[in-house]
This record gives structure tokens, sequence and C-alpha cells, in this order.
């Protein structure tokens, strides 16, 4: 069995890949004829990505039967450093072969450069994503959300989000004081809200603030989704495919 | 690539875990008050024992069992503060990605981080279990290094001993009769012998020897070839002092897992029993003082290359030296020098933490806050309770140093020799 998918910017899978990265150092893409999808958490089982790429975002997609393609995300990463804008990207892979081959295209067709990647052994770890329902969602604005965990980072580890039926507000408190970012729903960082209560949790910010670094590489927009002291739900929308994070909170008053 | 035995047949219920019953059912009632919402006092376990008697499986049946999130990291992975604190740290704070707090962290080679250069990590995991908020497991083979004081005190210890032949050949019965395979009983008597009480190597050498073949006989055995095994010391001193020449006295310490100044110490104190006649005593005694002097410079300056000298001079010289043999058997004993320093490691092991703890507060070396210190602060702490619980906030002594302090003489030391004496008679 074999899989062949050619993607016009190489620039953009390296972009994905690092979203992927922000959770997981390792992962296991599972390739089908519909698309690729990878499930991955980190070491401490605290967040977890849900990414899917389907077989239209490619210009050239083959695979034949169902594959499981196991890699080192961040070294992979490393072969992609110096990819520049306009530089197309061939993935191929055989099963035989347990390599993943990459090809990168210049803009002007005159430049070739292909590595050879070696897969790593996958060993059976979760690949469905836990059932949750969420009480409130919102979407707002991924570079608002990025400023404003970065100005909790200065306060302290952990953050708390709520989502009210008016507002979305990051909240910070740590020794030297505390911070507070609010969104309205009027505002400009707001494109909507649905909630009909308010619904609150905990999170640890080193986590949301890879995740939502990564993310907003890729999305101007992002969607939160919560219920309170249950994990959030990111979302960052990108083109014929899916980006989704968890992230557990907090335990409270142990 | 077929599968492992050892985790197809993983216990998958607490039930199916093989031996060490008590230690199972403490770690379970532990587990009970988490699951009650009552946090036990100690908030982690240490587990520890040799390789291959079911610490990790415990972990992992319960988990499986009871529907817990087991987060797994090893230990010697990260060896840093930083490392510790993001994975372990971060985890037993957080709830699990359902959303409940049904967790359990489970540290395997704890041991490994004391060993390397520790750069904070047991200090930061000490931290971790004053503050988590979910079951923490930690794992490790030796527990009695001293870098790992700190957290032994705060831990609820669980000891796991090697599994019973027994017990290890009915667990390969078992998984025999699931793969259908045909074997005898003596087959499996010899895997278990050979296994030592470690379960793990003993269905890894079945599954080896087995090979995919439905019947198994006493000629597969051969296929695993002699192993290294670890020779008991009394076998290892038997080879010494019987030996014919240096080189089989020399290979009587290959594969002995004992410190060498240990091996020194038994051949030293049994040499008067075993060379009967004085001018040979004379001269093994000649050898060891030799090997002596150079397992001296190995120690004070770290020459770790004149080793090859001390030990064939002080198994080999001393194998030469004895001509005449007694006269019947005369069984080796164990050295007094051992046993005492064994009688008394619980008080040195708690000299040595106060000692620790005062030198990192007064900047002061461990050897001068023994010597010029302690006593003081002991005097202190038995003639003014003010003052003495002032310093010990100061210095942050645990309750059990304090009573050492305080009493002159540990009571709890002294408790807990005796207990590891015990248990040491009931094994021998």
């Amino acid at each position: 069995m074999s899989f062949r998918m050619k993607l016009p910017s190489a620039d953009y899978f390296s972009d994905l890949l690092k979203a992927i990265n922000a959770v997981a150092d390792e992962g296991t893409f599972k390739v089908s004829a519909d698309g690729m999808r990878l499930v991955a958490m980190d070491p401490a089982h605290i967040s977890l990505v849900d990414f899917e790429l389907s077989s239209s975002a490619a210009e050239e997609y083959e695979c034949s039967g169902e594959l499981q393609i196991t890699v080192n995300i961040s070294e992979l990463l490393k072969l992609l450093k110096y990819v520049k804008s306009g530089e197309s990207l061939t993935l191929s892979y055989s099963e035989g072969e347990r390599k993943l081959d990459l090809i990168i295209i210049d803009a002007t067709g005159s430049k070739q450069r292909i590595f050879t990647f070696n897969t790593l052994e996958t060993v059976e770890a979760r690949s469905v994503t836990p059932k949750l329902t969420f009480d409130a969602k919102a979407r707002i604005s991924s570079a608002a959300v990025k400023d404003a965990i970065r100005d909790c980072k200065a306060l302290s580890d952990y953050v708390k989000i709520t989502i009210s039926p008016d507002e979305v507000i990051l909240f910070a408190k740590g020794e030297l004081g505390g911070a507070q970012i609010k969104f309205s729903r009027h505002g400009a960082a707001i494109y909507e809200i649905v909630a009909n209560k308010e619904v609150w949790a905990h999170f640890s910010i080193n986590y949301l603030e890879k995740i939502v670094k990564a993310g907003s590489a890729l999305s101007d927009e992002m969607t939160m989704e919560l219920t309170t002291n249950k994990p959030i739900k990111l979302g960052f929308p990108i083109p014929s495919g899916r980006l989704e994070y968890l992230v557990a909170p907090r335990i409270e008053g142990a | 690539m077929t599968e492992l035995w050892v985790e197809k047949y993983r216990p998958k219920r607490v039930a199916e875990v093989v031996g060490n019953r008590e230690s199972v059912e403490t770690f379970v009632k532990w587990m009970k008050q988490w699951e009650l919402g009552r946090p036990p006092e100690k908030r982690a376990v240490l587990l520890y024992g040799p390789a291959g008697v079911g610490k990790t499986s415990l972990v992992l049946a319960y988990g499986r069992e009871h529907g817990y999130d087991v987060v797994e990291v090893n230990a010697s992975d990260w060896r840093d503060e930083a490392r510790v604190k993001a994975v372990v740290g971060e985890s037993s704070l957080q709830a699990t990605l359902e959303g409940s707090t049904k967790k359990i962290i489970l540290v395997d080679e704890v041991d490994g981080i004391a060993g390397k250069e520790d750069a904070g990590g047991i200090a930061a995991l000490s931290r971790i279990i004053n503050e988590t908020r979910v079951p923490l497991v930690l794992v490790a083979n030796n527990p009695w290094d001293p870098k790992l004081a700190p957290i032994r005190e705060k831990c609820l210890m669980l000891e796991f001993r090697r599994l019973k032949k027994t017990e290890v050949v009915k667990r390969l019965r078992e998984i025999a009769e699931m793969e259908g395979i045909k074997v005898s009983d003596a087959v499996l008597e010899k895997l278990a012998e050979r296994s030592e009480g470690d379960l793990r190597s003993a269905i890894n050498d079945f599954q080896a020897i087995a090979g995919g073949r439905k019947v198994v006989d006493e000629r597969a055995l051969e296929a695993l070839g002699s192993r290294n095994r670890v020779r008991e010391i009394f076998d290892a001193l038997r080879m010494v002092f019987n030996a014919k020449s240096v080189r089989a006295a020399r290979a009587a310490l290959e594969g002995l897992e004992v410190d060498l100044d240990m091996v020194y110490t038994w051949i030293l104190d049994n040499a008067p029993e075993q060379i009967p006649d004085p001018a040979d005593l004379a001269e093994a005694f000649e050898a060891l003082a030799r090997a002596d002097l150079i397992l001296a410079r190995v120690n004070r300056k770290q020459e770790w290359r004149l080793m090859r000298y001390a030990i064939p001079v002080m198994t080999g010289g001393v194998a030469l030296a004895r001509k005449h043999k007694p006269s019947g058997f005369v069984k080796f004993t164990f050295p007094p020098r051992i046993r005492f320093l064994q009688a008394t490691s619980a008080e040195r092991e708690l000299r040595r933490s106060i000692a620790q703890k005062i030198a990192t507060r007064l900047h002061l070396s461990t050897a001068k806050a023994l010597s010029q210190m302690l006593p003081y602060i002991s005097f202190i702490m038995v003639n003014d309770g003010g003052m003495g619980e002032a310093l010990a906030r100061y210095f942050e002594f645990t309750p059990s140093e304090i009573s050492y302090l305080k009493g002159g003489k540990a009571e709890e030391a002294k408790e807990a020799g005796a207990r590891r004496r015990a248990v040491r008679r009931k094994k021998s």
C-alpha cells in the first residue's frame, strides 16, 4: 500500500505541523482515500490535538487502502524549517520501506530538494476524542486571545476563562497581582457568543499559550467551547480540514 | 511482528496480578480513599522491589479496571526540575480530558533520576507530592538511595518481593494454556528457577523458547544458553576460597550484584575460619592488605582503572594462599561490620538528612554540620521548647528528625531498623 500527496504550499504544511507540535512530539497520521487524520495527546495527558486534512486540500492525492504513518514531528519540522513561500511539497510513503519521502520544489520548478525521513513504530495510543458537550461557545479573534494570554502569563501560571452571554473574560491572579481581559460581545474581537449562562474553568497557561500561538498562525478566528470546570475545546477553522484542541481544566478545591 | 506475551498477558484486573498480595491490597485501599474523595494523608505511594514482579502492572491493571487515565512517565526521560514540573507537576493539578479527576500519575524508574545528574528533579517531585490532587505512584528498584530520602518519608512505601517459584510456574501454565502450547511442568519449573522470581523475564524466556511452536520440550531450554546469572554472595565466596587458579577466583565475582567493598569485607571476615593454617592465613592477609591499599586508592583518587588489580589480589591471592583446607565444612558468616552498619542504617540515614538540612541552611559542609552544629541544635531542642520549635521550622525538620534530636535516641529510627532486620532474617 502506498500514499502520495502533493500540497501547493510547503510553508502551510509546516505551520500545520507546528500546530500539532504544540501538543505532541510524536504522532500517527492515519491516511485513507479521504485524507489524513491525527489525534495525539501530550505526555501529561493535559491537552489533545485533533487534526484532519481532507484529500481536497491537495493538488494531487493518491492513497490505496488505509495506512498509519508515525513520525517524530519535532524532527520532521527541522526538515521543513527553511522552506520558502511558493515552494510545493510532495509527501510519499510506501508501507514496505517505512520511510516518508518529502520532495520540495521551488516556485519556478528549477530546484528540487528530496528528503527521506525514517518513520517510527506505531504504538497503540488514544485515537478517539472524548465525547463532550459544551454549555457555551464563543467565536473570537485568535490574535486577541493570544495577546490576552500573553498578558496573563506575566502574572500567573493559570488563567480562568469565563464565557457569559455578554462577554468572554480571561482572568489571572498571581503573587504580584492580577490581570483581567474582557471582550464584550459587541466588540470587534468577538464574532459570536452562544451561551445562556456563565461558565468558567482554570487552565494552565503553558498549554494554552503554545496552542493559541500555533493556531493563530493558521487562522484569524477561533472558537472556544466550555462547560464549568470541564475541558475547553479550541477550534481553528482551516480550509478543507479541521484543527481542534482539548485542554483539561485544573482540579478545583481538592 | 508478533505481540509480546508480557504485553498480551499483562493483568487486566487487580485480581490477576501475581503475588505480593499484602502490598496489592494496601495499594487498593489507598486508591479507595481517593475514590471516596478523601485523599489519603500520604498522597504518593512508592512501589519498590526488583524488576518484573508486577509493580507497574498493578497500577495499569487498577487503572483499567476502575476507568482511570494512567499518565505514565519514565523518570529516566527527564532529570531536571523543569521537565518534572512540566509533565508531572502540571498533570498532578489538572483533570483528565474527559473532565474527571480519575487519573493516576505513574512515575517509573524514580531511582533513575537520583542516580544521574539530578538537577532538582527529586526536590521538584517532593513539592509535587505536597500539592498533587490526583494519586501519584512512584516506582523504583532501589528506594534506599540517600537522594530519595526527601520523597521517601512522604510516600506510602509498598514493597514488592521476588515472586515465588510456584507463582511463576502457575502463571506460565496459564499462558501455555491460552496459547495452546504443550509443555511439561519440568520445563516451566526450569524457566521459573532461572527467572529468580522475575515473572517478566520468565514470560519473555518462555516466548523465546516457544518460538511459535505448539510443543515445547526440555531441549528448547538449551536455546536460552547460559546467561550470567546474579549469583548469591555465598556461592561467590565458596568459589573464591576453593578456586585453584587466579582466573577461577576472579570469575567468582562476575555477575555478582554486590558492592566490591562489601565483597572485600566478606572475604576478610571469613578468611580466619576458612584458612586453618596460620602461615596460609598470614599470606592471605598479606594479599588482602595489598588489595585494601588499592581499594583505598581507588576511592581516594577515583582511579577506577586500578580496580582490575584489586580484584585478582583479593580473590586469587586469598585462594592461592589457602594450601590447607579445614577438616569438614565451615560455613560462611555474615560480617559483623556489615551487620552493624545495617542495624544502624536508619539512624545514620536520619543523621545524614538532618545534617544536610543544616548544611544547606547554614552554608556548611555536611561533615561540619554533623560534628559542630547537630549537638548544639539537639541541646537546644531538648532544653528550650520554644526555641527548639522555631529551629525545627527554620530547618524544616520532619517529625522523626525532631524526635531524634529531642530524644537523643530516635525511637522511630530504631523501630525502622528493627523492622528491616526482621525482614532480612525472614528472607535468609
